[in-house]
This record gives C-alpha cells, sequence and structure tokens, in this order.
C-alpha cells in the first residue's frame, strides 16, 4: 500500500512523493535512496524495467540538516507505480524529472510519522516538526495541471496499481493530493466559464502573454473555503529563511499557474485572433495568448503598418493597416521583445521601446479590467497611506540639519490601510480590521448592503486588477491592509493613488504629499560696489553687474551644500528632512550638484537678474528657479499702484482725478527703482497730464528731495537725491506730429514750471539739439520723423527719460525709425500708448521691451512662447502667466471698468491741440496778411466784413488747405487737424466706440467723407442740410443699430437739433462755431437722457492760431458767453484793430514738421489766397 | 483559520484537510442554481465571460477594439467545438 502525496513548490513545480507501507518500520540502514527501494520487491522491481538515470541533485537545502525519508518511495519507483495506475499517469511519470525535496514532517523518536494514509497500524503521534528528504517525481506547469485533472476524483480517494509481477497494490490519494486537485478543478471550472482575464507579464525569459483567474463573487468564496481548509502537508516545504506560505498564498498562486495552462488547453487548435505575422507588441501579446508556453514572439523591425493605442499616437489607428506607425503608443516599430530575438538583443532604442509599449499595454489593460464602480454600488473601498511614526521638527530632539544621512529604519515602515466607505454616507467610514472583527463596524455596513464582506472582497480583486502589486495583501484571508518600504510608497503616491482614485477607489493621502515642495534653484544676488561711484540705493542700474550665488531649496526649506550632498547620496526618493517628508528627484539632485559645482557663483548683469527674479517659467540648466533674493531694489512689487501718489508741485495745472494719482503713483514707483513703463490706458483718460505730473514732481523732487519726501509721507527713510552731478534731467518725448502742439499745449497748461523746447518744424532750423539746450530744458518734443533724422545728434545726448506718444509707431523693431527710437540712450523709458496692445503681442514685446530692453528676452522667444497659445488657442494658463510677467510693467485702465467710469465725468470735455502743416501756415499768414491790408482801408459793415470773411478763412485753412482753395485737390495729409482727426477715430474705433463728427461747412463735410472711409476702411455717414427726410431718418437709424456705421459726419446745422444719436460715445468738433450753445446743443445729440455711457467731447484747436486765441476767450468768459458773443459770430466783427491782430496771428509753435519746401509754399500760399479772395464763406 | 498558522501548531491535522471535491459535471446551467451543488446533483454555473461586463477596452490592435478581438476566443472557451 502506499501513501500519495504532493506539494506545489515555490518555484511553482509540482512535487509527487509516496509513502511506502512496506518500507515503513523497515531499518532506516536497509532503505536505499536511489534506485530501487524494498518497498518494491526485486522481482518486481526488474519486472518493472531498467531503472532511470537519477539526477544526482540529492543536497538538503542550505543550511537544512536533514535526513533521508525512512519510507519515502524512491522515485523510480514512484514513477513505475503511476503507470502502473494507468497509462496517462505513466506517460506524464515520464515526463517527470526524479529529484529530492525537504519537507517539515512531524515525527516522534527521530523518526517521521506516517500519514494516516497509510495502513501501518497505531503509531505514536508526531510531536516534532523536523526537515526530511523524499524523493519525488517534479512535475514542471503543463504536466502538473495534466497530472492533477487525471488524479482528481471526488468519489474515490484509492487508486488501483497493478504492479508487473506483484500484483494490485492500493495507492491512497493523501489529503495535500486531493486539495490539488480540487484547486485544479476549480481553475478548469472557471476556465470552462470563461472566468479569465489575459494579461501581459514580464518575466525573467522576456514578456509572456498571460491568463490570469477572474473570479466572481461565487468563485471567490469557493477559492477562500479552498484556502482556509489547507491541509497543513501543502505548506510543508522546508526553505531555510523564508517562512511557510498560508494557504491563501498558495491557493492564489496554484489558481493563477493552472488558469493560464487550462486556458491554453481549451485554445488548442483554435484560430488565432490575427492572421498574420505579429508587428507590434500588441499584436504578439494577443498572439501569445494562443500559444502553449505564452511567450512573446520577437517583433521584426521593419516598416510594418501597425498600430497602436488611442491618444497615444495621432493617426495611429488604422483599419487598413496602411497607415506607417509606430507600434503600440509610444515605441517605434520593429520593437525587439527580448534576448534571443532575430533583432539581436541589446538594440537599445529596440528593447526601450519594447518595454515602453508593454508597460503601456499592461497599464490599459489594467484600467480595462479595473473599470468604474457599479452604478448602484453601496460601499466604496478606500486606501489609506500612513507615513511611519518619527521625530516630529517641532520637539525639542528633532533632528537637525543633517538628519538626510541618519534616516531611521522605521522610515521604512509605511503602510496602506484598507478601509470601506459607504456612497450615501461618506462619514460612514470603516477599516477592513473592524469589519473582519464584526461588532458595530460590520452591523453598520450591513445597513448599506447585505453582504459587506463580499463587497469588500469585490473591490479588493478589482483593486488588484486595476494594480497588480496589491496582490501581496491578499496573501492573507483576511486582508486589511498592506505594508510598504519606502521605495513602494513612493511608487503608490505618485503612480497607484492616481490610477486607482481613477479607477473609483477612494484615496487618502497624507496632507504633505498634495503640496508637497519642489525642488528649484535660489539665487542670492547683492550688487557689486565700483569704486569711486555714488551708491544709489533707491535705484536698479540695468547696466550693472551682480555678484550671484546659486543653492537649492525644497519649497521654503533652503538645502545645505552638505544636505544637498546626502540628498543625492541618499538615492532616495522620499525623505525625511528636518521632521518633513519631501519627495526627492535624483536625476534634479543630480543635475542641481553638477550646476552648483560649475556654475554656482559669479557675476551677471541686473537686467538678466531682473528677468529671472520675475519670469515665474525660466528654468536655469533645467531646473526651476524658485526664488531670487536681490540685495538692493527688488523690483516693481504688486502695490506699484497702491503706492502714494507725490504730492504735485505748487502751479500744476491740474487736479489729477483718483485713478489719475494712482497712475502717477505707479509711474513714479517705475521710475525710482529705474524701470521702464507701459501706460496703456484708454483714449481720453489722460496719459498726458499723467506723464506731465511725473515731470512736474521730479523737477520738484531735484529742487527739495528731502522735503517732498517728507511731506508726501512716504515711508521709510527720505531717499537721497536722486540727482546726483552730472546726471542728466531733460526728458525726450518723441510723438507724432500731429500731436506735438497738444504736447505743447498741455504741458504749458498743466506743468508751466517744465522749460519746454520743441524740436521740429521753423525752430529746428536754427540748429540742433546739443547737450547745452537739452540741459536747459526739462521737456523736448520731437516726432517720430525727426527722431529718425536726427538720429545721431539726438543719440549724442543723455536723456534722463525718453517718453513715446503713440508707442504703436515703433511696433516694428525692425523699421529705422523704430531703431533710431530704441537707440536713445536715457535712465528710464515710458512709452505711451492708448490702443489695447495685450492681444496683439508682437506689439505687446515691442513697447515692453523698449520700456525696459531686454527684460523679456528676444521678440521670438516672446512668440514662440506666447503667441501661438494666447492669440491662436486662448490658453487661460498662458494668458494668465503673460498677464503675471507683463503686468508690473504695464498699467491700463478702460473706461468701460465702472471704477473708472465712477471717477469721469458724464461728459469729459477735451481740447485737442492740432497743428498746421507748412503748407496751412503758408496760406494762413496770406490771409491774415490780405486782412490786415485791407483793415487799413475799409469802415462799419464793410469793415466786418472783411474782418468775419478772414476769419472764416482762416478757419477753413486750420481745417485744410483744400477747403480755402475749393481746387478739388486730394486731401493727402496736407492737414494737422485731419491727420489728428484720423487719429482719433481709429483710436475710438478700436476702443469699440462710436463717433459723431461735426464740422461747420458742409464743403468740408462733402470732402471729408470719402477720404475717412478710405482712411478707416469703413463706411463713414454724412448728413448734411441737403440730405432728404427720410434718408435723414434712415441714416440715423444705421447709426443707431449695433451693426450700423461707426462715424457719422454731420453738419452742424443739419445734425445740430432734432435727432437722436445716443449710440455714439464720442463727439469731434471739427472746426468751432464759436457759439457755445450751438456747440453744447450738438454735443447733446450724443448726450440724452437714456445715455448709458460717458461721451467724450474732443474740439480740434489749431495751437497759434485764431482758433486757440478765441477758444480762450470763450472758455475765460463762458458764463457771459451769450451776453459777450451773442448770437453767431457777429461780435467778431466788432473787435479793435489792435485785438484783431492779435487773435488772428500765427505763433511760430503753430507749425509741425516743416518741408523743404516750406518757404516756397509761402509765397505760393499767398497766390492761391489772392484767388481765392471773396465768395468763399457761405458755399 | 488554520491556513496562516504555523505548521508546528497544526501537528494534529497535519495530513488533514477541511475541503470538498465538487462533482459538477462542465454542462452549463442557469445561473440562478447554487454554486456548489453535490456531486450528481444539478450542473454548475452558466459561462459568464469576464470580458462580457467590461465593454469596449479602448485598445486598439490592428485595427480593432481588444475586446472584440477576444470575443472567439472567450467563445472558444465557453463552447468548445465538439
Amino acid at each position: 500500500m502506499y501513501a500519495l502525496h504532493a506539494l506545489w513548490q515555490a518555484d511553482g513545480r509540482l512535487a509527487l512523493w509516496a509513502e511506502d507501507a512496506q518500507a515503513f518500520g523497515v531499518p532506516a540502514r536497509e532503505v536505499h535512496p536511489v534506485g530501487g527501494s524494498s518497498a518494491l520487491s526485486a522481482g518486481a522491481a526488474r519486472a518493472a524495467g531498467p531503472e532511470r538515470p537519477v539526477d544526482p541533485e540529492r543536497r538538503a537545502p542550505k543550511g537544512v540538516r536533514a535526513a533521508v525519508h525512512p519510507y519515502a518511495c524512491p522515485a523510480d519507483a514512484l514513477a513505475r507505480l503511476l503507470g502502473a495506475i494507468g497509462p496517462g499517469l505513466g506517460w506524464l511519470a515520464e515526463q517527470a524529472r526524479e529529484r529530492w525535496a525537504t519537507l517539515l514532517l512531524p515525527g516522534f523518536s527521530a523518526t517521521p510519522t506516517p500519514s494516516p494514509q497509510l495502513p501501518v497500524g497505531a503509531v505514536e503521534r508526531g510531536v516534532t516538526l523536523s526537515p526530511w528528504r523524499v524523493p519525488v517525481l517534479l512535475f514542471e506547469a503543463p504536466e502538473a495541471a495534466q497530472l492533477l485533472g487525471e488524479l482528481f476524483d471526488p468519489y474515490c480517494s484509492v487508486a488501483v496499481a497493478e504492479l508487473p509481477g506483484t500484483g494490485p497494490v492500493e495507492v491512497a490519494y493523501g489529503a495535500s493530493v486531493r486539495w490539488l486537485t480540487a484547486v485544479h478543478d476549480l481553475a478548469w471550472r472557471l476556465v470552462g466559464r470563461g472566468r479569465v482575464l489575459p494579461v501581459l507579464r514580464e518575466t525573467r525569459g522576456g514578456l509572456h502573454a498571460h491568463w490570469q483567474p477572474a473570479p466572481d463573487a461565487a468563485a471567490r468564496r469557493e477559492a477562500e473555503a479552498l484556502a482556509a481548509g489547507c491541509p497543513p502537508v501543502c505548506r510543508a516545504e522546508c526553505s531555510p529563511g523564508a517562512r511557510a506560505r498560508t494557504g491563501t498564498e498558495l491557493l492564489a498562486e496554484l489558481l493563477d499557474v493552472l488558469v493560464d495552462r487550462e486556458t491554453r488547453v481549451a485554445l488548442e487548435g483554435a484560430p488565432p485572433p490575427l492572421r498574420r505575422a505579429p508587428a507590434t507588441v500588441a499584436e504578439a501579446w494577443l498572439a501569445a495568448l494562443h500559444a502553449a508556453d505564452g511567450l512573446l514572439a520577437p517583433v521584426a523591425p521593419q516598416a510594418v503598418p501597425a498600430v497602436g493605442l488611442p491618444g497615444s499616437l495621432p493617426g495611429s489607428d488604422s483599419a487598413s493597416g496602411s497607415a506607417p506607425g509606430p507600434a503600440l503608443g509610444r515605441s517605434g516599430a520593429g520593437a525587439d521583445l527580448g534576448p534571443g530575438s532575430g533583432v539581436g538583443a541589446g538594440v537599445g532604442a529596440g528593447a526601450d521601446s519594447a518595454k515602453r509599449a508593454a508597460a503601456d499595454l499592461t497599464d490599459r489593460l489594467a484600467a480595462w479590467y479595473a473599470g468604474t464602480p457599479a452604478p448602484d454600488q453601496a460601499l466604496r473601498l478606500c486606501f489609506r497611506l500612513s507615513e511611519p511614526l518619527g521625530h516630529d521638527a517641532d520637539l525639542p530632539d528633532a533632528p537637525g540639519p543633517s538628519a538626510v544621512a541618519n534616516q531611521p529604519a522605521g522610515d521604512d515602515d509605511w503602510r496602506i490601510d484598507f478601509l470601506l466607505q459607504s456612497v450615501d454616507q461618506p462619514s460612514l467610514l470603516v477599516t477592513a480590521e473592524d469589519l473582519w472583527s464584526g461588532g458595530p463596524a460590520w452591523a453598520a455596513l450591513s445597513r448599506q448592503t447585505d453582504d459587506p464582506v463580499g463587497s469588500y472582497a469585490a473591490e479588493l480583486d478589482r483593486a488588484v486588477l486595476r494594480r497588480p502589486e496589491l496582490r501581496r495583501a491578499l496573501r492573507i484571508s483576511r486582508p486589511t491592509g498592506l505594508a510598504l518600504d519606502r521605495a513602494e510608497a513612493l511608487d503608490f503616491l505618485r503612480e497607484a493613488a492616481p490610477a486607482l482614485a481613477e479607477a473609483g477607489f477612494g484615496v487618502l493621502l497624507p496632507a504633505w504629499w498634495q503640496r508637497r515642495p519642489r525642488l528649484g534653484l535660489v539665487l542670492k544676488a547683492a550688487r557689486t560696489p565700483v569704486a569711486g561711484a555714488l551708491e544709489r540705493t533707491g535705484r536698479i542700474d540695468r547696466d550693472a553687474v551682480m555678484d550671484f550665488r546659486w543653492s537649492v531649496a525644497i519649497g521654503e526649506l533652503s538645502l545645505t551644500e552638505k544636505e544637498l550632498a546626502e540628498l543625492g547620496a541618499a538615492q532616495q526618493g522620499l525623505v525625511r528632512l528636518r521632521g518633513r517628508w519631501i519627495e526627492v528627484d535624483a536625476k534634479q539632485i543630480e543635475a542641481a550638484l553638477a550646476f552648483l559645482a560649475h556654475q554656482g557663483a559669479g557675476v551677471m548683469s541686473t537686467t538678466e537678474v531682473l528677468r529671472l527674479a520675475l519670469d515665474p517659467t525660466v528654468r536655469v540648466a533645467g531646473l526651476p528657479v524658485a526664488r531670487v533674493e536681490a540685495v538692493g531694489p527688488r523690483g516693481p512689487g504688486r502695490g506699484a499702484e497702491r503706492a502714494s501718489p507725490p504730492m504735485l508741485p505748487d502751479g500744476f495745472g491740474a487736479t489729477l482725478r483718483p485713478y489719475q494719482e494712482r497712475g502717477l503713483a505707479w509711474l513714479h514707483s517705475l521710475a525710482r527703482l529705474g524701470l521702464g513703463a507701459v501706460l496703456a490706458d484708454d483714449m481720453g483718460l489722460g496719459k498726458t497730464v499723467q506723464t506731465l505730473a511725473l515731470l512736474a514732481v521730479e523737477k520738484a523732487e531735484r529742487s527739495e528731495p528731502a522735503d517732498r519726501a517728507r511731506q508726501a509721507g512716504q515711508a521709510g527713510p527720505a531717499e537721497p537725491a536722486l540727482r546726483a552731478p552730472g546726471t542728466a534731467t531733460a526728458n525726450l518725448l518723441v510723438c507724432p506730429m500731429s500731436l506735438v502742439g497738444n504736447w505743447q499745449r498741455e504741458a504749458e497748461r498743466f506743468a508751466p514750471m517744465l522749460r519746454v523746447h520743441v524740436h521740429h518744424g521753423a525752430g529746428r532750423a536754427d540748429g540742433s539739439v546739443t547737450q547745452a539746450v537739452a540741459d536747459g530744458a526739462d521737456l523736448v518734443i520731437t516726432t517720430y520723423g525727426l527722431a529718425q533724422r536726427d538720429a545721431d545728434e539726438l543719440g549724442r545726448i543723455a536723456w534722463r527719460r525718453v517718453v513715446v506718444d503713440e508707442a504703436q509707431f515703433i511696433k516694428n523693431a525692425a523699421t529705422a525709425q523704430s531703431r533710431a527710437v530704441r537707440s536713445l540712450k536715457a535712465e528710464h523709458r515710458i512709452a505711451l500708448t492708448g490702443t489695447p496692445v495685450e492681444n496683439r503681442l508682437a506689439e505687446l514685446h515691442a513697447v515692453l521691451d523698449f520700456a525696459n530692453p531686454g527684460l523679456f528676452g528676444s521678440a521670438e522667444s516672446f512668440k514662440e512662447r506666447y503667441a501661438i497659445p494666447v492669440e491662436l488657442n486662448a490658453n487661460p494658463a498662458m494668458t494668465g502667466q503673460l498677464r503675471r510677467l507683463a503686468g508690473p510693467f504695464m498699467l491700463r485702465r478702460s473706461k468701460s471698468d465702472p471704477a473708472i467710469a465712477a471717477e469721469l465725468p458724464a461728459k469729459q470735455e477735451i481740447t485737442v491741440w492740432c497743428n498746421l502743416t507748412a503748407e496751412q501756415a503758408g496760406l494762413y499768414q496770406a490771409v491774415v496778411a490780405d486782412l490786415l491790408q485791407r483793415l487799413g482801408g475799409v469802415r462799419g459793415v464793410e469793415r466786418q466784413g472783411a474782418v468775419l470773411s478772414a476769419i472764416g478763412r482762416l478757419k477753413q485753412v486750420c481745417n485744410h488747405p483744400a477747403q480755402l482753395l475749393h481746387d478739388r485737390s486730394v486731401l493727402g495729409d496736407r492737414s494737422g487737424k485731419v491727420a489728428r482727426l484720423e487719429g482719433i477715430l481709429a483710436e475710438a474705433l478700436a476702443e469699440g466706440g462710436r463717433v459723431l463728427v461735426f464740422t461747420q461747412y458742409a464743403e468740408f463735410g462733402r470732402m471729408l467723407q470719402p477720404h475717412l472711409a478710405a482712411r478707416l476702411g469703413e463706411e463713414v455717414l454724412y448728413l448734411h442740410g441737403g440730405v432728404p427726410k427720410r434718408r435723414r431718418e434712415e441714416m440715423v437709424a444705421r447709426f443707431q443699430s449695433p451693426d450700423g456705421p461707426r462715424v457719422f459726419l454731420l453738419s452742424l446745422k443739419a445734425g445740430g437739433t432734432g435727432l437722436n444719436l445716443t449710440n455714439a460715445n464720442h463727439v469731434v468738433h471739427l472746426d468751432r462755431w464759436w457759439n457755445p450753445a450751438v456747440e453744447d446743443q450738438a454735443t447733446d445729440r450724443a448726450f440724452r437722457i437714456g445715455q448709458r455711457r460717458d461721451v467724450q467731447v474732443r474740439r480740434l484747436v489749431c495751437v497759434g492760431t485764431v482758433e486757440e486765441r478765441i477758444a480762450e476767450l470763450i472758455e475765460s468768459k463762458r458764463a457771459l458767453a451769450e451776453a459777450v458773443v451773442g448770437e453767431g459770430e457777429q461780435w467778431l466783427g466788432d473787435l479793435s484793430a489792435a485785438t484783431l491782430r492779435e487773435l488772428v496771428s500765427l505763433s511760430a509753435d503753430a507749425i509741425g514738421e516743416s518741408d523743404a519746401d516750406g518757404a516756397i509754399g509761402a509765397i505760393g500760399a499767398s497766390e492761391a489766397v489772392g484767388r481765392t479772395t471773396g465768395g468763399v464763406i457761405g458755399r | 483559520m488554520t491556513d496562516a498558522q504555523p505548521l508546528s501548531e497544526l501537528l494534529d491535522t497535519f495530513w488533514e484537510g477541511d475541503f470538498t471535491l465538487h462533482a459538477t459535471p462542465a454542462a452549463p446551467v442557469s445561473p440562478a442554481s447554487e454554486p456548489d451543488p453535490a456531486p450528481g446533483s444539478a450542473p454548475g454555473p452558466a459561462p459568464d465571460p469576464a470580458i462580457a461586463a467590461l465593454g469596449p477596452s479602448g485598445i486598439r490592435i490592428a485595427g480593432r477594439d481588444l475586446a472584440t478581438l477576444l470575443v472567439p476566443t472567450y467563445r472558444q472557451l465557453t463552447e468548445p467545438a465538439d
């Protein structure tokens, strides 16, 4: 009689051994461990056939002293025994190898006790567990599965072997054999029901396709029962230093192997899923699912159409398979899969891409299998990661800064606890430990679902599908969690936690992980002292150099060099540093160490320091810059606008509105720091007055610096004098020709204390702007054209500041004009622009770069970083980043901002000063000369007529030469007023405004309409007295409609009354009726009750002409306007000759840029005036 | 649970196990049947392929979804040709 036993070894092979009843009781010395044994008679042994060669491996595991089992059946005899039971078993036995195994078996008195299946009578109960070496037949997995299937018999546990020469002998199946066959049966049934899932695994032999069990609830229960009932003898493999596997572990291993084997058996002969040779890792895996060994075949390196996974490669999926592409997501085509492939091992790129492809497939399969929780699921599995308890940084004995190297061993004691949470009642959160222990926790969960344990097990299985590394937790029958070391904890944090969360599991992580600090470089910079130079602590000198030193910080923690080196040496991803856990990227540490070693200290320009400080995305040597600590001026803070505005000097001719005071404060702050500014307020908000205020303040500060600082109540000690000997004081303003007059007049009006020099027109003919001229002026005004033409002269002067008005004139950095302006040397720069540049990045960079050269990198890098994401994609993150980068240097207020609108008057009246062109000036002077000549010879009504006629002609000249000459000539650029009008209209339309333009002259309106339409590129409506009523109503309706024309030109008479044009928010009076009531009436066409938007009213006035002087007269006497001026303009004719001469004479500053033909133009103008005498007014 | 107890504590039951061998034949039955039928009783549970409840995989191989590609394989497992 024999008792047959089996052992599933840790190496994944089945060891079959047997006890021989006949050998029991025979002295051990008579037992031969090799060849035949006394258990089989010699005759039976001879009849059984020749002895089979025995593998010499018979040593017990190292360190184990084990004796040979005295009555274990020799392996060859066992093989003959199996053959005697049946041919199938006999064949299987021939495939097996004869080996020895060491088992822990109960014994008594140095003898192993026999199993109950061996009928040897009563024996002493085994009281000790000792290792015994037994001969075994070792079966590989395929044969093992087959053997177990053959041995399975639910009805009978004894077989009969017909031994030749001996006759029938009984072979009792021990509990271990029966248990293993039960597990095999479960595996077989799982396969038969399709409860299997294919996965990809990497082993020493390469990549394997594997079928793993996917038990449902019933199968899970059956498996748990089998595990619980596992005979201890199945766990008796003796492995020194290793603990015995639990029944649960053993069952899981067995099922895993047996399910795979039985699936392959079931698929034998079935057609493979793909009919062609695999060309990708995924295809190879699919094919290997049907192969006998599951090993992925090497994929040939060819440019075959291979498709990958969606979302990984655009256009990679092709039903026809004709689109070339790499294999499986990120890999390249023709990936070499493992050693022994046709491609050859060590093909780096191929092997790497195959690995990546395999990892990608593994991940996607896991995600698919884990799926999402069922919609009606009552309980959710949660994973809670706990860090090891350790020293707290706040405790008195907390380790010091060198704690990195001496990490306590407990730092590897991490744990994941499993919890169950009610989906409907999230506050019901129970640990698995409490669930298993029953009691209130189990009761509470039972109210949510009938089978909380089953739900838990199912969810755990689902989690294991998603993250196979959790399988370790299933080694015990009642899993409650998982112990992790530090590396595993980091992997859980980085990889598993997001994947589990995505799959619908709850994940509870330590708070510090959510806000873990990043490694970054810290730059410390201090101004390099220059011998003999006056130290100006308040200002950033962008040309200066600074000493710098880099260090490394993790979040707020600055690391010493020692700590950094220790972190690098520790090679740990999670480190407790000064009591806090931080994530450490070893590659970054390495890069930081290398960087500090070679470039850790030196000198760099202030501009570079500023750029590092301001750009939140900057990286140095691939590492982010965490912060810049500069000793000295730190650059603009966010509160620059909120700084107290400086006191305006006495004599400043305006009271600033609150937002203008804030603008001044901002400009002043930046100027003190030496940082350029871009003031981009909407038109009409007073960029000019704010700029002039700054100049006035600085001039006053130069005179009384300390007192001004104290009076202004500025925090901190008074700044030393900003002006050191030799410091420039003159500000250069560059603007379009049409704005020169406006700047002049505004400067005279608001900042009379400024010494203004206009470098243009007739004044320029006297000589160039020299340093002496600049020293004698606070403000020099010039034009873009002259800045280019006189670039050499202007470039030799050291300016305090260069201000560019209408900065879009230099938006193209490549033009000669732009280059000339940018080359001007100045301590400070301001760009003024009314157009919203923030949406036109090329212009934005141009103005920002003008104001602070080099601070924003090159135009190309700026465009590359921001143009596409912001302009094309409207990427909110990049748009926000751009705003933060440019924000400190650009101030823009909009009229539509309610806060700003609240500070504006409902009707804002603005005088726009215009210049005359040389042609206009010539004509003007000719008219004046003609008038003055006539005055001498006329009286009374005739005199009045001559005066009014001349003044009328002067008004026409101020409008446009063509209006006076009636020569139907092209308007072109012959009028400063028209040029200014075009600028105003362009700006207003760019802001989305709608404009009414009034003129006294119907003829001028007729000339202007096509000209403006061509210049603006859109329709311009024109209403005059001759327009029929129906057409007039139609025009009004069109202007009032949101999609209609945006510019409406009206003659004052036709448009002055009876119309409702409330859609306009801008009104321009081209020429004056010089009766304020008439003008106001026209203005009120737009500003009516019901008008919700603030209206800006502009009156265009030519500088130094009769327009300016009469305007002053009217303004000064506005309250008595009707009394003084009377109705119409008749009162002008009654002015005295002296007053008249004063009124009509042309000032030198009336003229804009001169042209080479200035003098000839004047003579020609007189002739032209002569031709036009009489009959001009009234057409 | 003895499956995790040290072997030295299980000498009395060393050679024994608490389990039952199933006697279910391979033919499928309705899902309502008991999962552990006694020997000779009604057939076992019906086929219930594991991928049936998963839906499309989102993994495309050779132009087709993996779930579709595996259908014949699972059919072979659950409905083997005679």
